[in-house]
């Protein structure tokens, strides 16, 4: 039928009417059946229908055949339609043949694990996106981390991720220059090792050194009593940058063998840290805080009380209710004067610790602090058997030894102190020295990066040089990849099999989450492999173990199982026990400690150097993690850069105006200039050094540049503190980049506000005003009864809301990296963070108040500000987590000209990305300051850090553009946007773990049970001071956190009517308080 | 005829005559000649080259701006967290507010019969429209994702989606797009009997179909003076309401929010007072070198000049009313947000531009309280410009103060603008005269016909040398020229 025939008259035939479409009626009676809807529309009323309604398509759907190609066109330029949009990487993807048992696509499922750090390991829950791990999350059924992480754990998953990874094993190219390297394939590799440590074994081991890390993994322990037998020559050698060191000698001195202290904090109403920033430890803190906020909350009418002396402000020290800032060199000689006077309150002496009783006659009595010595041993002699003395680890042995006593004649071992062993390294770092005197043949160093992390004079790089061949297994082309012979990259804790030791001793399992993405190999199969050993794979070697451990019934496979479910090996802490002080074996003990308390360093002019590990990148090992470089110092607010912390005192000496101000810093003959901090609550005569910064570009494209290496400074002989330094100013200034206290801003009137404000914005009052009056906080500020101006939604869903306990926020920062990790948040660099555009959807706001000396930091920050006041010894800190309150008003929405942020049906403010076209009008109308702008391509332009070559302040928004490594792209979790240029974003109470939660409950039939829904924020915070839920629900913690008489409403003047309410601070400072 | 070489001085006042707002003893035609002389000339003055040169170079600068900007995002500019406004607005503001000198001049000032406003009133509404030209950029740009800027606008889409009728952002849009578009009508309607000047005296065919197709056919008959007429007094009425609401509605932006410093009701008067005050320096701005440069002495007078110079100092004091009246508002009112912005202003870290704002725009015009500072052009040129760059700094005072310092100090933070908001700035300038300079070369930039009918020939009873009482002497009464002639 031609077109024209299509339209004549005749055709239409009966339809002139009306169409009628092809029904079952209408089909020829003899065709009986049709076959398919083609069949069916074959009809001569449908042809009609069509000629009449699409004429020109008729030579197309007239015949059955030529419809069909007309529909595969169609179809065919729809999909290249859909394909030109399409998002997802074309990738070669290997189906699975049979799903696996559980594994559904899209559906995260968690794996237990653990992450060791410094020899203690945490428990962790991961959670795994198709095969990709995404989120680090806290074990809960783990029994000494208890479900919780800390900063750098939740960071860890992104260093998986990062491209400078060692990616392939190496050879030094031979006649070729240092650190030029050719690629050696994997089974070349291998064979060359095969028979290297095949002629090392021939030989017992002779000429070969061991390098590595502590662990505290049982395996690992197997392989090394095994190495003593298989290679009976070798040496093993151990190292850690921060060591254990001072802590075991001082309490093998106490109890003859080498003892670990176990804290129990919930039996403690007072604690008294001796320079020991013990919620923050790693591996331990997350505990502490815990078990420390847990009985911070009053709730029974109770705190306990915290005493912190120490040189520069901490997070412990920032909890404390008194603090006394003191030289670390002095911290000894605090102890024995606390000695005296609580022997002089009458305290019994251990009858064993005698010898130790005349070197405290030596020390002056006055002490450092007569007041503050007299507060802390009458509170002490108050509460024997429920105090407790604990000591940072950077205090020499006799100090850790004093505590010891102490605790035994205030009757708290047993009662809020309890001991374990401790494992102690094979071999220490001063036997390298004799090492490397010998001619070595092979030196084997399993990961760590000791030609960084090692003292300058024990010279690794020489004995590197001097040995025939040295083998370096890491996880970056490092330091020490640069130097050695051969090298070949270490697996990710989360791509490995593997176990470790809790603090308490639990065995924890490591088991990996991903195939080697370089693949790594682990410490433990290279061991295995230079022992000969019939187990080669790690998984192997850890059952091995296990099984060794579990004995050898039949049921022991169930029991593997067990374990691996939990992530832990079931009653494997070492027994706690109240070990007492044993009479001692000589005159060492006693000699050490009065050496110590006759050492009275000279104060003029020179300074005490303090070497401490950073919140962040701990000894430097996270320093190419841009979430750890990015997040601010829970104290200084620093991104990027450490920095010197001084005392306003010292700083007015030396002539420092600004944070930034450069100093020049001499001790022996080597110096290092670094930008100074001028930090309330430092130490007088003490100077701060935060470890782990200053990597040169072998550290990685993030960590170069970024901040200044001390280690110059720092010598074997006094790793952690050092005396007689010179301090001069320089002149010269380096650009900071802080995200609180900007020093542009700063003005005389800006920080007496700041002053005024700060006591209104974080409500905070003594547990005897508390008791006195409950409420006291929702009365700081008053409000008049604010009657709506229209009748409000009726809302009868859910009312999601939050409650942020200050008294339980420590500041520790954790909430922010998970946040980070959970809501794909770019990490912006060190520029754009000086610029003010970090782009943390929770920040902690950090106030230090009520003090003289805080106006004096911030005075002396602004221009033309004249000398700092006199420093008030007395520093308060307090902070206050800040993210989105998700207003029932929301300012936000209501001057947003295009509806981008809106109310949802729950009351969360919701941001839609889509619509948004940016015009900050929302941040600029938000009082809380939460919103983040994305002000360049923020996850690949310009202004990423890996376009970023330690430049400060280049002209903003080069042009050149630097993508995000695929391998990068892999952390996104795909349950959040990942946003564009241009859009503003902000927390969204983690609306897709809601969501998650949601379906969940509706699948089961059932409404969300409380606290099943935790935003990222919420699931790490140590101390649990973010309580989220729902606020329709009377009886949710949150509702009933909200009607605690502590709730307050932040900026409530302003009627926003936030769904966030804070808790007021409480602080127990003792009766008689300064 | 030329330019009149002296400096006439009409700005004397004698009880019971007027001072004459046309100098130079011109007649009907030499004024047009000397009006039309500018357009007929073989080719502008080499000033106007220079000037155009200059213009056109740093509208150049103004497009690369904006390029880069789009290209790399709104980071380039030096914006933080809490300051998401800086120079952006600022700008937008600076130049919507010069925009209203023009409508106030020709709008509000008919309507009140201020026959003085003839000879400055075409190239006043010029400016009115190049300004808000200008001033329309920057909400377009200053968005994160220009490319759809589109969205503010209330158009069927398949989103189903209005914009958010409750933000003033979006009055903002509706005000300016209605205030852009009466002000271009007004000004062209006003323009027609000029433009069939223009197409009869044109000597080339290009001109002649050009200003023919501009003068809409204009014949000068009775009937189309009428019309005339009758359109131009209906527009000055829709254009006076619109001269408060603009500034008002822009001052919204502000107002409504809840940012101390911005939160305040007496915005949209501050605004308004604000604006016409800007905007009149501009046109002296404007006005001083464009009468010597195109021969206008006799039509823009001294007298013209002296008279802006009064309502510069009288707008000049509203302001400087309005300042201090925050100040005591963020006292009297004991919200101690709002008073800690104000000493911050002051004393804070931008003390130095709210000290530049008030010694430009509160100090400086006091001089205009001396006539010989009125009436020298150097000196009010001066002063005018001091007053340009003051009523800038206003609108950066309130912005970036306000946002640099709100609510928690744990978010303050130093907005410092980069070089590319600079040159943003300075490139807006290229814009703005470019145009206008193309409108001096190629319209009539002044009101011919208008200025014509307050001259004393227009009166119908007038002889060139008769003695005319002086009250009579340029006396024009629009209305009789509304009475429907005689069937």
């Amino acid at each position: 039928m031609s077109l024209k025939d299509g339209l004549t008259p005749e055709s239409r035939g009966p339809d002139r009417d009306g169409v009628s479409l092809p029904l079952l009626t209408s089909r020829p009676a003899a065709a009986g059946y049709w076959r398919s809807l083609d069949e069916l529309a074959d009809t001569p009323e449908f042809r009609r229908f069509v000629e009449n309604e699409f004429p020109s398509l008729l030579p197309e759907l007239q015949t059955p055949a030529s419809r069909r190609t007309f529909l595969k066109l169609m179809g065919a330029s729809l999909a290249l339609a859909g394909l030109a949009a399409c998002r997802w990487p074309r990738e070669t993807i290997l189906p699975a043949s049979r799903q696996p048992v559980n594994r559904i696509p899209g559906e995260t499922v968690q794996f237990a694990t653990g992450f060791e750090l410094a020899g203690a390991a945490l428990g962790l829950l991961v959670t795994s996106y198709d095969g990709r791990p995404l989120k680090i999350e806290g074990n809960p059924q783990h029994p000494f981390s208890r479900g919780k992480t800390d900063l750098i754990a939740q960071a860890t998953v992104l260093d998986l991720y990062d491209p400078d990874r060692l990616a392939q094993p190496g050879r030094r190219a031979s006649g070729a220059a240092r650190g030029t390297f050719e690629n050696v394939p994997w089974p070349d590799f291998d064979a060359f090792v095969a028979a290297h440590f095949a002629a090392l074994r021939e030989r017992g081991g002779a000429g070969l050194v061991v390098l590595t890390e502590h662990s505290s993994s049982p395996t690992l322990a197997d392989l090394r009593a095994r190495f003593g037998t298989v290679l009976p020559q070798a040496v093993w050698i151990e190292f850690e940058t921060l060591s254990r060191d001072h802590p075991r000698a001082g309490l093998r001195a106490a109890f003859g063998r080498p003892t670990r202290a176990q804290l129990d904090l919930p039996a403690a109403d007072v604690i008294v840290s001796l320079d020991d920033d013990f919620l923050m430890s790693p591996g331990t803190g997350v505990r502490l805080a815990g078990e420390f906020a847990a009985r911070r909350r009053a709730a029974d009418g109770t705190m306990n009380r915290l005493y912190v002396v120490e040189t520069s402000l901490t997070v412990t020290g920032a909890a404390a209710d008194h603090r006394l800032p003191l030289r670390s060199s002095d911290v000894g000689v605090f102890a024995a004067v606390l000695a005296r006077a609580l022997l002089a309150l009458g305290v019994d002496w251990p009858a064993h610790a005698a010898d130790l009783r005349p070197a405290l006659e030596s020390v002056d009595a006055a002490g450092p602090d007569p007041h503050f010595v007299r507060l802390v041993a009458a509170d002490l002699n108050r509460h024997r058997g429920r105090s407790l003395l604990t000591v940072g680890l950077r205090q020499p042995p006799a100090v850790h030894l004093l505590a010891a006593v102490l605790n035994e004649a205030l009757g708290n071992v047993g009662a809020t102190v309890t001991y374990t062993d401790d494992l102690s390294p094979a071999g220490r770092i001063d036997d390298l020295l004799a090492a490397g005197r010998a001619e070595l043949d092979t030196l084997l160093i399993l990961g760590g990066n000791p030609v960084w992390h090692l003292p300058a004079e024990l010279d690794l790089p020489g004995l590197i040089a001097r040995t025939k061949t040295s083998l370096y297994f890491g996880t970056h082309a490092d330091e020490t990849a640069a130097l050695c012979g051969w090298r070949a990259p270490l697996a990710h804790y989360l791509e490995s099999w593997g176990d470790a030791r809790a603090y308490d001793g639990t065995v924890t399992l490591v088991q990996p989450l991903i195939e080697p993405l370089f693949g790594g190999r682990t410490v433990s199969e290279v061991v295995a492999r230079l022992l000969g050993d019939d187990v080669t794979s790690a998984y192997n070697l850890v059952r091995r173990t296990f099984r060794a451990a579990a004995g050898a019934g039949p049921e022991w496979e169930a029991a593997w199982r067990q374990s691996l479910h939990d992530g832990l090996v079931a009653g494997s802490a070492w027994p706690r026990e109240p070990r007492r002080i044993v009479p001692p074996a000589d005159t060492r003990r006693a000699d050490e400690l009065r050496a110590l308390l006759a050492q009275r360093p000279a104060r003029e002019g020179t300074f005490e150097l303090v070497f401490v590990p950073d919140y962040k990148l701990y000894d430097g090992r996270f320093a190419n993690n841009g979430w750890l470089q990015e997040l601010p110092d829970p104290i200084t607010k620093l991104t990027w850069d450490n920095a010197a912390l001084v005392s306003p005192a010292d700083a007015a000496k030396l002539g420092i105006r600004t944070y930034g101000d450069a100093l020049r810093i001499e001790l022996a003959g080597r110096s290092v200039q670094i930008p100074a901090y001028i930090l309330p609550g430092q130490a007088e005569g003490s100077i701060t050094l935060p470890l782990g910064y200053g990597r040169g570009a072998l550290g990685g494209v993030v960590a170069a540049d970024a901040g200044t290496d001390v280690r110059p400074l720092r010598t074997a002989a006094a790793p952690h503190v050092a005396l007689g330094a010179r301090i001069s100013g320089t002149g010269q200034h380096r650009v900071l980049a802080t995200t609180q206290d900007h020093h542009a801003i700063a003005s005389a009137i800006g920080d007496a506000e700041t002053q005024r404000r700060a006591a209104h914005l974080i409500r905070e009052g003594t547990l005897a005003e508390y008791r006195a009056r409950p409420d006291f906080a929702a009365h700081a500020v008053h409000l008049p009864p604010a009657a709506p101006l229209w009748t409000e939604k009726d809302w009868r869903g859910h009312r999601w809301g939050m409650a942020i306990d200050l008294t339980a926020c420590i500041g520790c920062s954790a909430c922010v990296v998970a946040c980070q990790a959970e809501n794909n948040i770019p990490v912006v660099g060190k520029d754009e963070v000086a610029r003010g555009r970090e782009m943390h959807w929770i920040r902690i706001d950090r106030y230090f108040k009520n003090t003289r000396a805080a106006a004096a930091h911030h005075a002396t920050g602004h221009d033309g500000a004249g000398a700092p006041a006199p420093l008030e010894p007395v520093i308060r800190v307090a902070f206050q987590p800040m993210t989105c309150h998700h207003c029932e008003t929301a300012p936000c929405e209501s001057v947003c000209p295009v509806a981008a942020t809106v109310h949802d049906e729950e009351g969360l403010n919701v941001m839609v990305y889509n619509r948004c076209v940016g015009t900050r009008y929302c941040s600029n109308n938000c009082p809380y300051k939460v919103r983040r702008f994305n002000w360049f391509w923020n996850h690949h332009g310009p202004a990423h850090p890996r376009s970023r070559r330690g430049r400060t302040r280049p002209p903003p928004g080069k042009l050149r553009q630097e993508l995000l490594a695929d391998i990068e792209k892999l952390q996104h979790n795909p349950d959040v946007s990942v946003r564009s240029r241009g859009v503003m974003e902000k927390c969204t109470f983690c609306t897709q773990r809601i969501n998650a939660v949601k379906i969940r409950a509706r699948n089961e039939g059932r409404a969300p049970r409380d606290g099943e829904i935790v935003p990222a924020c919420a699931q790490v915070c140590p101390t649990e001071a973010i309580v989220f839920g729902d606020l329709a629900d009377p009886d949710s913690r949150v509702s009933r956190l909200h009607a605690e008489p502590r709730a307050y409403i932040i900026l409530g003047e302003l009627n926003t009517q936030p769904r966030t309410q804070y808790l007021a601070k409480l602080r127990n400072p003792a009766e008689s308080d300064v | 005829m030329a330019a009149h070489p002296v400096e006439i001085d009409n700005t004397w006042e004698r009880p019971g005559e007027r001072a004459p707002l046309v100098t130079g003893g011109h007649t009907f035609a030499s004024l047009t000649d000397t009006v039309c002389a500018v357009w007929e000339a073989p080719r502008p003055p080499r000033a106007w080259y220079i000037a155009f040169t200059i213009s056109v170079a740093l509208l150049a600068v103004f497009g690369a701006m904006i390029g880069y900007l789009i290209i790399n995002g709104v980071g380039v500019w030096g914006l933080n967290n809490p300051t998401g406004w800086g120079f952006d607005i600022t700008n937008f503001v600076f130049w919507v507010g010069i925009g209203h000198a023009g409508t106030l001049i020709s709008a509000i000032l008919f309507l009140f019969r201020q026959k003085w406003r003839t000879s400055i009133n075409r190239f006043a509404e010029a400016m009115t429209i190049f300004a808000v030209m200008c001033a329309g950029v920057f909400p377009a740009i200053h968005v994160g994702r220009v490319w759809l800027v589109y969205w503010l606008a209330p158009y069927p889409n398949q989103m189903a989606m209005w914009p958010q009728f409750k933000s003033p952002l979006l009055w903002d849009v509706f005000a300016v797009s209605t205030y852009a578009t009466v002000s271009l009508l007004f000004w062209y309607v006003g323009m027609i009997p000029d433009l069939a000047t223009f197409r009869d005296r044109a000597r080339t065919r290009l001109k002649r179909i050009i200003y023919g197709l501009l003068a809409l056919g204009w014949t000068g008959s009775s009937r189309h003076w009428h019309r005339f007429e009758r359109a131009y007094l209906i527009l000055a009425a829709l254009a006076t309401p619109l001269v408060l609401s603009v500034h008002s509605v822009v001052s919204f932006d502000f107002a409504v929010s809840q940012l101390p410093g911005w939160h305040a009701t007496i915005f949209p008067p501050y605004f308004v007072a604000g604006a016409i005050f800007g905007g009149f320096a501009m046109v002296v701005t404007l006005a001083v070198p464009a009468r010597a440069l195109f021969g206008l002495r006799d039509l823009i007078t001294l007298r013209h000049l002296e008279n802006m110079c009064k309502i510069i100092l009288l707008t000049g004091l509203i302001v400087g009313y309005a300042y201090a009246m925050e100040f005591f508002i963020a006292w009297y009112s004991g919200n101690p947000f709002e008073s800690f912005i104000f000493r911050s202003r002051a004393l804070g870290p931008y003390a130095w531009a709210y000290w530049t704002m008030i010694a430009c725009n509160v100090l400086a015009p006091q001089l205009f309280w001396f006539k010989r500072i009125r009436t020298s052009q150097l000196a009010m040129f001066l002063v005018v410009m001091a007053i340009n760059v003051g009523m800038w700094f206003e609108r950066f005072v309130i912005i970036v103060t306000s946002l640099s310092q709100d609510f928690l100090p744990s978010s303050w933070d130093y907005y410092r603008p980069t070089a590319v908001e600079l040159l943003t700035l300075a490139g807006s300038f290229g814009l703005f005269f470019t145009l206008f300079l193309l409108f001096c070369r190629y319209l009539p930039m002044v009101a011919m016909a208008e200025v014509k009918t307050v001259m004393p020939h227009a009166d119908p009873h007038a002889h060139p040398h008769a003695h005319v009482p002086a009250t009579r002497r340029f006396d024009y009464n629009p209305d009789e020229f509304d009475q429907e002639p005689p069937a």
